[in-house]
């Protein structure tokens, strides 16, 4: 399996989501028996904050013998007065073999990669794709159901701003699930039914059968923008409680990227209780994201 | 005395429904019957013969953008008040000033010294602001022009609504963004009475609007810009530049809709919103770009490739901006300006333009 650049699900075929999906249970098994980037530069380069992807990625780049540069932006490269494409010159000219980069504008990655040789991995692009997610969600719950053709994924919470959303969506219909978007109205896109989604508003009937729920996080600052009714109406309507968790079916699996709004868009009881696959999440998005940067190295 | 005989052309002036061969005099820089011993000769065979074009609106920072216009066959721009102050001898620039202060509640220039008021590509958003505006340019006779877009529904928007902007994630803006501002317009220009045109619409919506006020007799206009009936929002599949233009691309229904408003009249002219990338955008991605689109030279070209006639482009490029501006120009009866754009029938290109009976483009190769 080889990857030029990791930018986006979209497009990717189901063969290279499968290579994938291998070479992270290979990794998971028996863990890096080589050192495919010994004596190479990952270069993380991040102008938003982030905790978890940024760790993950650099434990990954580590566990396969690279050295990890880490560079953050305060705020936008612009702000600095530098263009992203200068700041992108000055990372690559130290010469990484990948580069992961977040940005809050969508399409930012795909950008760079026009304008780099090495390879590009996308570490989430504004509201577009985080495809090392999608993959990692995919991976999980796939290592649970099996193959995923004809199972019923909901994905529930602010999709419109979600580029976790987006490449999860990409990922599961690749692989041949039913994917049900939900969501508060303003936060639902209809314009992703033309991606194979069905777009359901009420919760209720959108998880209805589901085998999996994938709960995303809510943006409390949404609120002051009016796009989110009142926290305790939001997890009334959109939330995984404890009485919505017991009547998903008995196999039915919830899943959250993190980090979780305890009590609003899940409650802590169920990220707490069997169902929940959000540790497991995170595991697998370290051997994820060592698969990723082995096909691009 | 200066005598110009462009002959053979293939003539198409909407103003006189002629759309044939024809020849065309120019003597002194009008339109003339007779008189053509000892003129100098145009060979038109195989080509257009059109009114010059004229554009609505157009953003001019140097004299490349007037050059740009001349390419395209342009005898007359209208430019934007933010534009740099520059004259042409080759090109009528007619500069528009502002309706409002772009900031703040003030009233822009005075309608007396304009022929007409705009703020470019800024909408009022302030109703009051707007009624008093329109209340002044009515009371003066000056024609103002809307950009309609109620920001609280546009926001950061660099798309419109649909599943081109889900896919790609990006803020998109929904028709009402447009329809409400047109609509409000619409009903204060019922109260103050005076002109309104509305520039660059982009909606199928607002093409209903303006065609039931005009049914009302409302004395309104309305263009569509280039970018919107040549390209629809896919155009910005893989983050295309192309695509960040102001206002925002929409469906293909709602271009649809522009392609039939021009057809019918419910829009009278096509602008080209000429803009020119800045060039530090080039390193930004695609929605930290500012909107701009060099549409001067490619407009007939751009134009015949939705599928318009070339009889329905020449007139929404002459005749129909001309009697939304009220000038002279936009037709060739003996006695108009002598502003003429040939273009060659087989592949487009601009051949000739003639400015007040001077030969602006194509001189050079005649004479050799």
């Amino acid at each position: 399996m080889k990857l030029r650049h990791l930018l986006a699900i979209e497009g990717m075929r189901r063969e290279e989501i499968e290579a994938l999906f291998s070479a992270a249970a290979r990794l998971r098994q028996a863990g890096p028996t080589a050192k495919p980037l010994a004596g190479q530069t990952v270069a993380n380069l991040f102008f938003e904050p982030s905790t978890r992807t940024r760790a993950s990625f650099e434990l990954a780049a580590q566990a396969l013998g690279a050295q990890v540069l880490n560079w953050s932006a305060q705020g936008s490269s612009t702000t600095k007065g530098e263009t992203l494409l200068d700041t992108v010159r000055n990372i690559v000219a130290m010469g990484p073999k990948v580069v992961v980069i977040r940005h809050p504008l969508s399409g930012a990655a795909a950008f760079v990669a026009e304008h780099v040789q090495c390879a590009v991995v996308n570490a989430g692009d504004g509201q577009h794709e985080h495809p090392s997610q999608g993959l990692l969600d995919g991976f999980t719950l796939h290592n649970r159901l099996g193959a995923l053709s004809g199972k019923r994924i909901a994905i529930v919470g602010d999709i419109r701003h979600s580029r976790v959303a987006r490449s999860n969506l990409h990922c599961l219909t690749a692989l041949g699930a039913e994917v049900v978007l939900c969501g508060p109205p303003p936060l639902l896109p209809a314009g992703l039914a033309a991606c194979g989604a069905r777009v359901i508003c009420d919760m209720d009937q959108a998880i209805e059968g589901a085998d999996a729920v994938m709960m995303l996080r809510i943006q409390k600052e949404r609120q002051a923008q009016g796009l989110l009714p009142k926290p305790e109406e939001y997890r009334r309507r959109w939330g995984m409680t404890q009485a919505r968790a017991a009547k998903l079916k008995e196999t039915a699996l919830v899943m959250h990227p993190g980090p979780i709004n305890r009590g609003l868009e899940l409650d802590g009881e169920v990220a707490d209780g069997p169902r929940s696959l959000v540790l497991e999440q995170v595991r697998n998005g370290l051997v994820m994201r060592q698969a990723i940067l082995e096909a691009c190295a | 005395m200066s005598r110009l005989l462009i002959k053979g052309g293939h003539l198409l002036d909407a103003a006189h429904q002629v759309d044939g061969v024809r020849d065309v005099l120019i003597v002194d820089g009008k339109v003339q019957v007779s008189g053509e011993d000892g003129a100098d000769l145009i060979d038109a065979t195989g080509c257009w013969v059109m009114p010059g074009f004229i554009d609505l609106r157009c953003h001019v920072r140097g004299k490349g953008d007037l050059a740009a216009a001349m390419q395209g066959g342009f005898t007359t721009v209208v430019c934007t008040p933010e534009s740099a102050a520059l004259t042409s001898e080759d090109v009528r620039v007619i500069r528009a000033g502002y309706l409002t202060h772009l900031d703040g509640q003030e009233l822009g220039d005075s309608p007396k010294d304009y022929s007409l008021l705009s703020n470019g590509f800024r909408p009022v958003s302030d109703a009051g602001l707007m009624r008093r505006a329109l209340q002044f340019c009515a009371q003066a006779q000056t024609l103002a022009m809307s950009h309609a877009e109620e920001v609280n529904l546009s926001g950061k928007a660099t798309l419109g609504e649909g599943p081109t902007a889900d896919r790609l994630g990006l803020a998109s803006s929904p028709a009402s963004a447009e329809t409400v501002a047109v609509a409000r317009d619409l009903l204060l220009l019922e109260e103050t009475g005076g002109r309104l045109h509305f520039a660059h619409l982009t909606s199928a919506r607002a093409v209903m609007l303006i065609a039931e006020a005009k049914a009302r007799g409302l004395k309104v206009t309305a263009d569509a810009a280039v970018a919107h009936v040549a390209f629809s929002d896919e155009l910005a599949a893989g983050y295309n530049r192309a695509a960040r233009v102001k206002p925002v691309l929409r469906t293909r229904t709602d271009r649809a809709a522009l392609l039939e408003g021009l057809r019918s009249g419910a829009l009278d002219a096509v602008a080209s919103d000429h803009f020119v990338r800045n060039a530090l955008d080039d390193e930004e991605p695609f929605e930290a770009t500012a909107p701009a689109h060099a549409s001067h030279p490619g407009m007939w070209r751009a134009l015949l490739g939705t599928g318009l006639s070339p009889p329905i482009v020449a007139a929404v490029l002459s005749w129909g901006p001309a009697r939304v501006l009220g000038i002279d120009g936009g037709h060739l009866a003996p006695g108009a300006r002598g502003d003429v754009t040939i273009v060659d029938r087989e592949t487009a290109q601009v051949r000739y333009v003639i400015s007040a009976g001077k030969m602006q483009l194509g001189a050079r190769k005649e004479s050799r």
